[in-house]
């Protein structure tokens, strides 16, 4: 029994420290898809240098110093601009996504609702005055009020 | 940032006490100090005056529902999140999922650059709240009364921080600390001079300050006061400043 009571306490902190190794792999697995998809701007300056390597052969100066992508977007407006009927960039299925264009990538950071039986909100004194007036003009409490406002703008 | 963890199983052993003086003191020293109240009678909170109601303390931090750093309250006792007593009834809930026992080491990781020390205080008993803190912490320091029953403890803790190690390679045991000693009672006495050499024989180090019994401590907790600001020259205050110059060496070992 004294065996197995020690063991008890040892077995949580074995089974943190498993957890922390699987979490650890999990997060090299992902480090390593990451790896991958970084692979995408290698190749697209591989496409650069090739680009560049053609323009030198064809010793066209200006396609030289622009990176691929740019020369790709420069050819699509050249397009539009040469197509003197409706605006190509308009139609939906035309439009560039700017921020692929750009090579940025956009994180929004998230974070989680904190829970609303926790948390409560202070009406500032001129809110409140406003409140206890309306809920006494209606003959109703302040929060089912708040009720039936919300319960309108839904 | 150095994270220490004040735990003993045993209820009524100064935890919160050493606590309080323990980050008190090492803030007198001009050390950047965050104190975090996992006891979910919050008795280190109510001192810090910390707020609960509509703030994020411990419980919203371990829900997830907010970052460490939007947990950290600045109070005028110094930065602290502070424990709720929601937390009493939640313990099993956390414990259900072995990732939650990292939550705090991780966050921790994260301030580590704004802070010299962290303090916790943990609660009188091997749940999740003082497994957290161990997986936590860079070492530990044990308060001891001079009780049967205490000592009858320090076994179990002794076995539980081992036990950590498994996890947390690099915890440490600062030492054991007797406190509330009162050299007029004979046990008092008889643990104080044996207490080096148990300590000795079962491989654990023993403070050699130990922390009188003081009427202003009590004075110092029901006033929410911080000791070295109010009473800086009473018996408890010297203790601690003493306690905190042998801490100091331990952590620059």
């Amino acid at each position: 029994m004294k065996a197995n009571s020690k063991n008890r306490s040892g077995n949580i902190f074995e089974s943190i420290r498993k957890e922390e190794e699987k979490e650890e792999k999990e997060e090299k697995a992902k480090n390593n898809q990451v790896d991958t998809s970084i692979k995408k701007p290698q190749q697209v300056n591989m496409a650069t240098k090739k680009t560049e390597t053609l323009a030198k052969n064809t010793n066209n100066a200006e396609t030289q110093e622009k990176p691929a992508k740019t020369t790709k977007t420069e050819k699509f407006a050249e397009t539009v601009s040469n197509n003197s009927g409706d605006n190509y960039l308009n139609m939906p299925e035309n439009k560039v996504d700017s921020s692929v264009n750009n090579g940025l990538l956009y994180i929004t950071p998230t974070r989680k609702k904190t829970r609303s039986h926790r948390k409560g909100f202070l009406l500032s004194d001129l809110a409140l005055n406003n409140l206890q007036k309306e809920a006494a003009k209606y003959e109703i409490s302040e929060n089912e009020l708040i009720n039936q406002i919300l319960e309108k703008m839904i | 940032m150095i994270t220490i963890s004040i735990a003993n199983q045993k209820g009524g052993v100064a935890k919160t006490t050493t606590a309080l003086c323990l980050a008190n003191g090492l803030q007198e020293c001009g050390y950047k100090v965050l104190v975090i109240d996992m006891d979910p009678q919050c008795n280190t909170s109510s001192t810090y005056r910390a707020i609960q109601e509509n703030t994020a303390t411990l419980y919203d931090f371990l829900h997830e529902d907010c970052t460490i750093e939007e947990a950290i309250q600045t109070t005028e006792s110094g930065d602290i999140i502070s424990g709720d007593s929601n937390l009493a009834g939640i313990e099993g809930e956390f414990a259900a999922h072995i990732k939650n026992y990292s939550l705090l080491r991780k966050a921790l990781k994260t301030i580590d650059d704004k802070y010299d020390f962290a303090i916790i205080d943990t609660p009188p008993n091997i749940g999740f709240y003082m497994t957290s803190a161990l997986v936590a912490s860079s070492g530990v320091i044990v308060p001891l009364k001079a009780e049967k029953f205490a000592i009858d403890g320090l076994a179990q803790i002794m076995a539980n921080i081992n036990d950590a190690k498994d996890v947390n390679p690099d915890l440490q045991i600062y030492g054991v600390l007797l406190t509330v000693y009162d050299k007029r009672t004979a046990l008092d006495t008889v643990v104080h001079d044996q207490l080096p050499e148990i300590g000795k024989e079962r491989g654990f180090k023993v403070f050699k300050t130990s922390i009188r019994t003081c009427q202003q401590i009590k004075e110092a907790q029901s006033r929410q006061v911080r000791l070295f600001d109010e009473y800086p020259n009473c018996n408890a205050a010297i203790d601690y400043a003493n306690l905190i110059k042998e801490l100091l060496e331990e952590v620059k070992k």
